[in-house]
């Protein structure tokens, strides 16, 4: 089970998360937000989207439905659960706690 | 808990719906890619060109889905599954390893268990009582037998001066009548105790109470406890029973209390209705000559039986000093309570390490089978090993066709052993309603397990072994000769040599025992069995208090059923057919002789031996003539005759009652000895000295019906039933059975003992040629190229047969001698744990040896002969 490369791990479904706790979407989709969003400064590619989406579904995070498409052609549709947003809630506050706390060692400076 | 709701859909799907989860990802990567294509169109690329960017961006549509498949769960059941699909594959491809494997697993796991679960109840199940193993049988001993009951004023004595007992309680088996006014009377089966009885078993009442020694006092108000079989067939259970009068053997008795279903317990004591006490009266509590208590003691905390048996044997001197007129040869003898007799026992121990043994084979075989086969396969696991096959995956692999075959082998077996278990539980313990014969799953577990393990060892560790090797060194040998190196080569020889030598132990043994067995049923009994019909009557109540009106009634009763058409001989006896034993024993005094003499004392009329067909010897019969106020008289038995008078003739000698008024009897005839068919098996030495005095000169208080008939023996009893309404209407006849399904029912469990056993050497003999057999064919199959190249170079049919058969001849030689050391050395053990059994005949284990030597030679040669047919071309052209 490989990881997306140039994320921390567990990154990836922290934003995947976030995006769709906007509104619900389809792979795609996702995955232009998710370029949009970080500014080209995340790479991820579109191979490791999937079986991120996958996991979240089987996690209980999001559900996953197939609804017809912008295209006319049918496309499974991504959207948060409950327990998704619970988590998404608590995973940032983490975030949030983990990154000061980081940003707080580095601002030291060196004598 | 919500998150999990919300993910079971997407779990179940992942587990159920393979397919459609293909197909999603499909249509999902096939979406994403569509999309993609359309906007790098946009961009201004060529549609192919936008089309192949897409995927290319997407990181490989095939390499997506199965890095998605990969956060499926339950990816491990997936790749067994796919193991399974393997290894069912496999064995379809090789069915002869298959169905010698499975019929194997089959025989050896199914059959086991049954047999197992049949014996077990009569092995293993403690008595249930608390404690059963400070719980004893005090016997009274003679030089004639070692079990002989006790008087009740002997038993009083040991209760009252012994230190080792916490209770000594007596029993004696005695019917009693219960006559409901208005409603036919009817038998009920009962066990007369001390009022200690309960106290010493140590179980209480389901309602009520149970008596004591407070209810068993003379004159005491009669007081019963009953059965719960009885109690829920008669009453249906009634909860207000207790304190409900009934009216036995025509007095008042009260229920005080119903005891629980786990009391009963057939298999020991016979069915029981009732429990009522002695309630003794002070003419019984002095008499010391009659013999009849059966006593069983709760030792104290501590106390052996060792312990227990010197103290009694103290008590018993002290009795002896006392009364000077007791027989002095008289000893004590503790036992340990069991159910089945230690003979008996004995031989079921023997049978179940006969099962150990066939499940030895069972395992020897599925060794060798899955050596055979993995050898063979050798080269499959080198190359794929080689071409990057998981060490561990390989491993699994190999596991996994080993469970396959468990799992299709206990498919069939467990299933069979329920139905046979079944089947085995009503046709032959319908009678002992106590026992129930059920599949012992912890039985079947067991072999199970056993046969599994034996799978997974010989099949995943050479296998396993087969993956590490060079793949060099494998490919370079001729794959068709690949049959192993000299190591596991011998190996598996010495197993097949073990196997065959475990089967001729196994059918020595049995076919040892079922002979013997079958001498001990099949001797002559000393009568003729056939045609004789036998009931019985308990006269008690006020119309039979007085002895003349009961000999009347026999007398009547005779005569009438002597007058049913087809009956051509009736008589009375006080026991019923001498099937097991006769019904009462005497301590005789023999007039010129100091000692005692024990013997069996029948009571009965002038047509008893007629109607059994016991032969006169010397003298003359009873005859009609021989009634109160004539001689007294007695016949006895050959035994008897040449024991005590040798040399001289016996008739006109007396034999009397031990004391001072010895009511002298005299000897008018002899006739043949009566001999019973459980004599072999028994572990006492009982008395062979048989006596039978006029009825008409003594009495009986139970009367037996014995008549001799050439008709249909159901009519005749239903004419005996009326007859009897006639006389009596509140007497009921009952045990209405004919004498040779007396005899069978007495039998019944040596016979099926016998059927055990013989099903084992079967079973045994069966394995070792399946084991065998599969292993020869397979590896001969695998020999199949070199075989063909012997031929295709001109070896002759003959010559390939002989070189097949040749190894078979060696290791079947090997085999059968090791085991006729075996079955030698073994029936040593069985005549040492049985010395009554007859000796095991040479011709038995010459037999048996032939006959393991050619089912060996048989299972050899198929495969060979096999062999030898192969066109030579079709194998080389294979290669």
């Amino acid at each position: 089970m490989s990881k997306p490369p140039d994320l921390v791990q567990g990154t990836l479904d922290l934003l995947l998360l976030k995006i769709l706790a906007l509104e619900p979407l389809h792979g795609w989709a996702i995955a232009q937000r998710l370029k949009q969003m970080s500014g080209d400064e995340l790479q991820v590619s579109d191979g490791s989207l999937y079986p991120a989406l996958h996991k979240l579904e089987l996690a209980g995070w999001i559900t996953a439905e197939w609804k017809t498409s912008e295209l006319g052609r049918r496309a499974k549709f991504y959207s948060l659960t409950r327990a998704g947003r619970r988590y998404l809630d608590q995973e940032t506050a983490h975030w949030h706690r983990l990154t000061t706390a980081i940003s707080r060692v580095l601002a030291l400076k060196e004598i | 808990m919500r998150r999990w709701m919300h993910a079971i859909p997407a779990r179940l799907k992942a587990i159920f719906l393979r397919r459609r989860i293909e197909r999603d990802l499909d249509d999902e990567l096939a979406f994403h890619v569509a999309m993609q294509t359309r906007a790098n169109a946009r961009e201004g690329m060529t549609e192919s060109e936008a089309h192949r960017r897409a995927r290319v961006e997407i990181g490989g549509v095939e390499q997506v889905k199965e890095r998605s498949r990969d956060v499926l769960p339950l990816r491990w059941l997936r790749d067994a599954m796919q193991d399974v699909r393997y290894g069912l594959r496999g064995l379809r491809k090789s069915p002869r390893f298959t169905i010698a494997a499975v019929l194997t697993v089959v025989l050896g796991v199914g059959a086991n268990a049954t047999i197992f679960s049949v014996l077990n109840p009569l092995l293993f199940k403690p008595l249930p009582y608390p404690e059963p193993e400070r719980i004893v049988n005090v016997f009274r001993t003679s030089p004639q037998s070692d079990r002989w009951p006790h008087s009740m004023a002997n038993y009083l004595d040991h209760r009252a001066r012994n230190t080792v007992f916490e209770h000594l309680a007596a029993i004696d088996w005695q019917d009693t009548s219960f006559a409901e006014p208005g409603q036919p009377a009817e038998r009920l089966f009962t066990l007369r105790t001390t009022g200690n009885f309960f106290a010493l078993f140590g179980v209480g009442p389901l309602i009520g109470r149970t008596y004591t020694d407070a209810d068993d006092q003379t004159g005491a108000a009669e007081v019963v406890v009953l059965s719960y079989g009885f109690w829920q067939r008669r009453f249906n259970g009634d909860p207000t029973i207790v304190g409900r009068s009934m009216r036995l053997n025509g007095g008042n008795s009260t229920v005080v209390g119903v005891m629980p279903r786990d009391f009963e317990y057939p298999l020991f004591w016979g069915n029981i209705d009732l429990w009522r006490t002695f309630a003794a009266s002070a003419q019984l509590r002095q008499d010391r000559g009659n013999n009849f208590l059966r006593e069983f003691g709760r030792l104290k905390p501590g106390v052996t039986p060792d312990q227990a048996e010197a103290a009694m044997k103290a008590i018993n001197t002290q009795i002896l000093e006392e009364n000077t007129n007791l027989d002095r040869s008289g000893g004590v003898r503790i036992e340990a309570l069991n159910i089945v007799n230690p003979v008996m026992r004995r031989m079921s121990a023997f049978a179940f390490g006969l099962t150990f043994l066939v499940l030895l084979i069972a395992c020897v075989n599925l060794a060798n089978l899955q050596l055979a086969r993995t050898a063979a396969r050798a080269r499959e696991f080198a190359i794929r090993g080689a071409i990057g096959g998981g060490k561990g995956r390989l491993l699994r692999q190999s596991l996994t066709d080993s469970l396959v075959l468990s799992v299709v082998g206990g498919a069939i077996a467990i299933p069979l052993s329920f139905w046979c278990t079944r089947l085995i539980a009503t046709r032959q313990f319908a009678d002992l309603t106590g026992v129930r014969v059920v599949l012992e799953p912890a039985t079947l577990v067991f072999a199970f397990g056993c046969a599994m393990l034996t799978g997974l060892i010989f099949g995943a560790v050479p296998a396993w072994l087969a993956s590490r090797a060079d793949i060099n060194d494998v490919l370079k040998q001729n794959p068709q000769s690949m049959t192993a190196g000299p190591g596991p080569q011998r190996f598996r020889r010495g197993l097949i040599v073990a196997e065959i030598a475990f089967a001729l132990i196994i059918l020595a043994g049995a076919v040892s025992l079922v002979r013997g067995l079958q001498r001990i049923t099949a001797v002559d009994p000393g009568w003729r069995v056939d045609g004789v019909l036998a009931g019985r009557l308990n006269l008690v109540g006020p119309n039979y208090i007085d002895p003349a009106s009961r000999r009347t009634f026999f007398q009547t009763l005779r005569d009438r059923v002597a007058e049913i058409p087809g009956v051509t001989h009736a008589a009375v006896s006080s026991s019923s057919v001498p099937t097991a034993t006769f019904g009462a024993s005497t301590t005789f005094a023999v007039e010129g002789r100091t000692d005692p003499v024990l013997a069996y004392n029948e009571r009965v009329t002038a047509e008893y031996f007629a109607t059994l067909q016991v032969p006169l010897r010397r003298g003359r019969l009873l005859t009609a003539d021989d009634r109160v106020g004539r001689t007294p008289v007695m016949v006895i038995n050959e035994a008897m005759a040449r024991a005590l008078w040798p040399a001289e003739d016996p008739i006109g000698k007396r034999i009397g009652n031990r004391g001072p008024n010895p009511n002298w009897r005299e000897v008018v005839g002899v006739v043949g000895d009566i001999t019973f068919p459980s004599f072999g098996v028994s572990s006492s030495v009982d008395t062979e000295f048989q006596t039978y005095q006029a009825l008409a000169q003594t009495g009986t208080q139970f009367v037996n019906i014995l008549l001799r008939t050439d008709r249909q023996p159901d009519v005749v009893a239903a004419e005996l039933r009326r007859i009897v309404s006639m006389l009596d209407r509140d007497l009921p006849v009952y045990g209405l059975i004919t004498a040779r399904a007396a005899e069978e029912r007495q039998t019944a469990n040596l016979r099926l003992l016998g059927n055990v056993l013989a099903g084992f050497a079967g079973l045994g003999l069966l394995l070792a040629a399946i084991g065998i057999f599969g292993v020869v064919s397979y590896s001969t199959a695998q020999r199949a190229g070199e075989l063909g190249m012997r031929m295709a170079l001109g070896a002759r049919q003959s010559a390939v047969l002989w070189l097949v058969l040749k190894q078979g001849v060696g290791l079947t030689m090997v085999g059968a001698l090791v085991g006729l050391g075996g079955g030698l050395a073994l029936g040593r053990l069985l005549s040492s744990m049985m010395p009554n059994l007859p000796t095991p005949e040479v011709a038995i284990l010459v037999g048996a040896f032939a006959g393991m030597v050619l089912i060996a030679l048989a299972a050899f040669s198929i495969p060979a002969w096999r062999a030898s047919k192969t066109n030579p071309m079709l194998v080389l052209r294979h290669e």
